[in-house]
Order: structure tokens, then C-alpha cells, then sequence
């Protein structure tokens, strides 16, 4: 007999607090055991996780009106650069902006201590930020400049917004042609491809759960920061078409999802404003995504394991900055990197990540708690991401 | 006047106890709290800079160890912030003398102190702003907030 669910099935089941869900990393141990097909019949749906530094970030923050009424034309948060060509008190603060006068990598390598993302995270903690904002006025805003303490509880909304998120897939990195450390955003990197940095939760990841995207699309439901948050488009840089294993896996950075929040419903657990040496600042942002087991496909989807999914290896001492074009220097599989070192022709190179392993389990196990107990339910994506298998236009499910 | 930083374990017996500020009025100390840990169903950590005479600061450590509380000297440099890590793992393969090391099974990270060199390598490579450089935090005249650790970017 074929297995088949559908959405409502499923969220009578959540509701009823029968469904059994399980997190991608424990998926992958029980169908290990027990055969997919077993599991498929078992499993309701499978959570991903994921936690790491993703540049394309930032905060829509309604900041109140004044009286008299202002119409802000530059801003500033913590004297962090916000954005403020939008409304008369709406500002966007990206997590990579930095402070005034900051000396960024005027003496290399650069500290970067604060900007952007730490306002948000701040922000998210619960601490007040000074904010500062001009205007040249005019008849119905006639104010010209502000200054204030404001916390999150002060402000109308905050909304965090990530055009680009949990990236499928992602480069290693290797510094195999400068003679000095370099340093790049996904870490310190030796000489002679002494070491190599990832960032990729790898069998948790949302987006290496559902290859094809038959399941996560425009409209899921999903955890963001902590808080609740949707997948509102597909997200920048989002490239189906890249190569892909017999399962469907892609063999670098592929999909992406444009992803929205709460700001106010997040906790500092999940929201860190990070310090990159030598590149800058970022924000770090925990992700959760549930994926129905609709079927026996989803069911082996899901079963994926760090053994299964490749990463190219990428120069970043000259491949990378370049943009050539230039072939990787050899794949590594996750499983490979998480154990701290792998061979790269025939030399022994020590990795590590900028993302953070723990985190994507905790969130996506966060997320399963919250589904068993009927406290959050699948959302039926109301459109596809571009290339999503089964859909007009898509690839064959 | 010189200073130390030492690691002082507080076991549950004594937590009860108003230990630093008996130590403050029997010994010509000053004492600068980096970061503490206390909660009733733990033993109490906390990480401190003394300030005072050579002989001050070794009455001061003597007075401690008698009230049951274990004083250690990081030789190492370097102090991992619990509350910021979130287990990356970069700072490993910084690390020269396999100081730092991930759990295999929880995948998180552990400072073992033997092993540390304090050469602060790994410090750079941290990006969450956990690991500090002991000796810049003196350097920076020691004015870490009490009881909490620094906000980022504000030192
Ligand atoms: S680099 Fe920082 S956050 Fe990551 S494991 Fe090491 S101390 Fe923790
Ligand atoms: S200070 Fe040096 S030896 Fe100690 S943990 Fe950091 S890199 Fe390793």
C-alpha cells in the first residue's frame, strides 16, 4: 500500500496531540534502524534547525512618533547607521552596518566590536539603545532632530527580516594561496590549507531536508529566533539549478529563503550579533522548519545524514575573492568535517564551523516539543520556490 | 601594588557564607568580581582580580582556601564565557595545543585548562565574543561590570 498524508491530516493529528514528530537528526537515526519505509509509516513530521551567521539581515523597526511629529532622514541606533528613506518613523538597521567612525580595517585585522547585529541582538536582550535620528522638516513633521532611549517595548513594531537565509549547502573554506592567515567570514584561515572553515548544520538543515523543495515554500510556518516567524519568499541568491547528487541533494550553495519575524517574540539564545575578525560584523539568527512526511519521498528526504551531503572545497586565498569561476579543490562530506579534520589531497587539514551544531539541535528540537504538544501547526505554503519539484515549470518529483 | 587573577570555587557548604566581604575586612585587598556564577544547587564559580601588597594578596588567598573555597591561578590566559559560547567550534582548530576540544557526543566545546598554553590564539577566531584574553581585560584597568560579563563592544 502506498503511504500517503496530507497537510490536514497531519495538523488533526498535531492538534490531537498524536502526531509523533522527531527532529532531522533523529529521523536519520531511526530509519538507520528501521528502513525508510517503516519510518515513513511511523513519522508525522521531521524538524530542521539551523544557527549561523547569515550577512543578509536586518530590522524593520517602527520607532514611535514624536510630538511634535518628525519625518526621520538619517538615523542612528547605539550610533550604528540605520536606514531611514522609508516612513516618517520607520527605520531598517542591517546586521552588517557599523558604528561612526569606526575604524573597520584601517589597522588589519580589524576588530569589528559592534555594529549592526549587536543593536538587534541588544535589542532582542531586553536593553535600551540611544537613538538619534535629523529630519530638514516641513509642515506636517515639523521636527529636525531626536534623541532618545528605546527599548523594544517601546517601539511600535519590530519586525527582523532575513532576505536570505539557510542557505542549502555551502563552500568549505581554505586559505591554498596566500601567505598568511586571511581572514573571511567563515573564519581565520593558515597557509598551505592548514585548516578550513564551513557553516552549514549539514542532516539538519532545513532546506537539505526538503532538496526539492516539495515542502517549504511561500507561507511556512516556521521558528525564528526563537519566536514565530514565516518563509515570505524565496531568498537572495536562490539557485535551484546547481549540481545535485542521485537523491537530490545539491553539491554547493543552492536554495535560500527569504524568512520575516517578530523581533519582539525572540529571545538572545537565538538573535547574536557577531564579530568577525578582519570582515566585520553579522548577525547569527536560529532557524526552525518542520517537513511533513507526506509520503515515503519526504520520508527518505529526511533521513539524510551527514555521510550523504558533499561541500565543495573553495580557495578563499584567490578562487573565491576572484570570482572566476575556478573548479573546487576537491568535496567533503559533513560527516567528515564534523569530526574536526579531513583529507584534502592527501594532507590532513583541521576544520571547524561558524555556524553552531548544538544550537540547530536545540531549536529544531524546541520546535518538535512545541508540535507534540499541539502548540504549533504545518501552514500549506500558498506558492512554490522557484524550481520546487511537482510544481508547472518545476524539475519531475 | 600587583594583581591577580584567580578562579575561585565556592563548594555549597560555604555559599551561605558572606565570605568575600569578611576576606575584604580582615585583608588589605581589593577585589575586582570578572564574572560569577552562584546558584544554590551548584558549587559557586567566580573569576576575580585581586589587587593589593605581595603579601596582601597571598593572606587574601590563604583566608579563602580556609573557608573552603579553591583558589587556582589560570596560568592559561584565556576565559571562555559560558553564557555567550554557543558551541561553534571555531576557536578548535585555532588552538595549537589541543586545548580546546568538542565533545564528540554533544559536539561542545571544553576549555581544558592543563593543556592551555595562554598563547590566546584562539581569542581572534571567536566570533560570538566568548573567549577573552585575560590580559586584556587587565590591561584594560580591569573595569569588567560585577557579576555579569561585559556588553559587547562597550568595554
Ligand atoms: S569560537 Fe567562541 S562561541 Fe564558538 S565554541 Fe569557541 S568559544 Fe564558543
Ligand atoms: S590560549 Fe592558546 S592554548 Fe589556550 S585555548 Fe587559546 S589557543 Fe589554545
Amino acid at each position: 500500500m502506498r503511504l500517503e498524508r496530507t497537510w490536514e491530516e497531519i495538523n488533526e493529528k498535531l492538534r490531537a496531540g498524536s502526531a509523533v514528530v522527531v527532529t532531522a537528526e533523529e529521523m536519520a537515526w531511526i530509519s538507520r534502524s528501521e528502513g525508510i519505509r517503516a519510518t515513513a509509516g511511523k513519522v508525522d513530521v521531521v524538524t530542521t534547525g539551523t544557527f549561523g551567521p547569515m550577512c543578509s539581515s536586518g530590522a524593520f523597526l517602527n520607532v514611535g512618533h514624536t510630538s511634535p511629529r518628525i519625518k526621520l532622514q538619517k538615523a542612528w541606533l547605539n550610533d550604528v547607521p540605520a536606514y531611514a528613506g522609508l516612513a516618517a518613523v520607520d527605520v531598517y538597521i542591517g546586521a552588517t552596518s557599523l558604528p561612526e567612525g569606526d575604524p573597520a580595517n584601517s589597522v588589519f585585522p580589524g576588530r569589528f566590536a559592534y555594529g549592526g547585529g549587536h543593536v538587534i541582538e541588544d535589542l532582542v536582550a531586553g536593553k535600551s539603545v540611544l537613538f538619534r535620528g535629523e529630519a530638514y522638516g516641513g509642515d506636517c513633521y515639523p521636527r529636525r532632530s531626536v534623541e532618545a532611549e528605546l527599548d523594544l517595548a517601546s517601539m511600535g513594531d519590530a519586525i527582523l527580516v532575513n532576505p536570505r537565509n539557510a542557505y542549502q549547502n555551502y563552500n568549505v573554506a581554505v586559505n591554498a594561496s596566500i601567505e598568511r592567515p586571511i581572514y573571511t567570514y567563515l573564519g581565520i584561515l593558515r597557509p598551505g590549507a592548514a585548516n578550513a572553515g564551513f557553516s552549514s548544520a549539514g542532516q539538519l538543515s532545513p532546506l537539505l531536508n526538503d532538496p526539492l523543495y516539495r515542502t517549504i515554500g511561500l507561507g511556512s510556518r516556521i521558528l525564528l529566533g526563537g519566536g514565530e516567524g514565516y518563509v515570505c519568499f524565496h531568498g537572495t541568491q536562490h539557485d535551484p539549478d546547481v549540481r545535485r547528487n542521485e537523491r537530490g541533494v545539491p553539491m554547493e550553495g543552492a536554495g535560500t529563503i527569504c524568512v520575516a519575524g517578530d523581533l519582539k517574540g525572540m529571545r538572545r539564545e537565538y538573535v547574536r550579533g557577531v564579530s568577525i575578525r578582519g570582515y566585520g560584523v553579522s548577525l547569527a539568527v536560529g532557524i526552525a522548519v518542520p517537513v511533513p512526511i507526506l509520503d515515503e519521498q519526504m520520508a527518505a528526504f529526511t533521513s539524510v545524514s551527514d555521510e550523504d551531503i558533499l561541500a565543495p572545497v573553495v580557495d578563499y586565498g584567490s578562487d573565491y575573492p576572484e570570482h572566476g569561476g575556478a573548479p573546487p579543490l576537491g568535496m567533503v562530506s559533513y560527516a567528515e568535517l564534523r569530526s574536526g579534520c579531513f583529507e584534502l589531497r592527501g594532507k590532513r587539514v583541521r576544520c571547524s564551523s561558524i555556524s553552531s551544531y548544538p544550537r540547530a539541535r536545540a531549536i529544531a528540537g524546541e520546535l518538535r516539543d512545541l508540535m507534540m504538544e499541539g502548540r504549533f501547526l504545518l501552514s500549506r505554503p500558498v506558492a512554490p520556490l522557484p524550481g520546487a519539484a511537482g510544481y508547472p515549470g518545476g524539475r519531475p518529483a | 601594588m600587583k594583581s591577580r587573577s584567580a578562579l575561585l570555587t565556592f563548594p555549597k557548604a560555604v555559599m551561605d557564607k558572606p565570605i568575600i566581604s569578611r576576606l575584604l575586612k580582615s585583608c588589605d585587598v581589593e577585589v575586582n568580581i570578572m564574572q560569577a556564577f552562584i546558584s544554590p544547587s551548584e558549587d559557586g564559580r567566580m573569576l576575580a582580580i585581586f589587587l593589593g601588597e605581595e603579601e596582601a594578596l597571598s593572606g587574601a588567598f590563604r583566608f579563602l582556601e580556609e573557608c573552603s573555597v579553591a583558589v587556582r591561578h589560570p596560568s592559561r590566559n584565556v576565559w571562555l564565557d559560558e553564557k555567550s559560547c554557543v558551541h561553534c567550534g571555531a576557536c578548535v582548530a585555532q588552538c595549537p595545543s589541543e586545548a580546546l576540544v568538542l565533545d564528540p557526543a554533544t559536539l561542545e566545546v571544553r576549555l581544558d585548562e592543563e593543556k592551555c598554553t595562554g598563547c590566546g590564539l584562539c581569542v581572534p577566531g571567536c566570533v560570538y565574543g566568548a573567549l577573552e584574553s585575560i590580559g586584556e581585560l587587565l590591561a584594560a584597568g580591569g573595569e569588567g561590570p560585577v557579576c555579569d560579563w561585559r556588553e559587547p563592544g562597550r568595554r
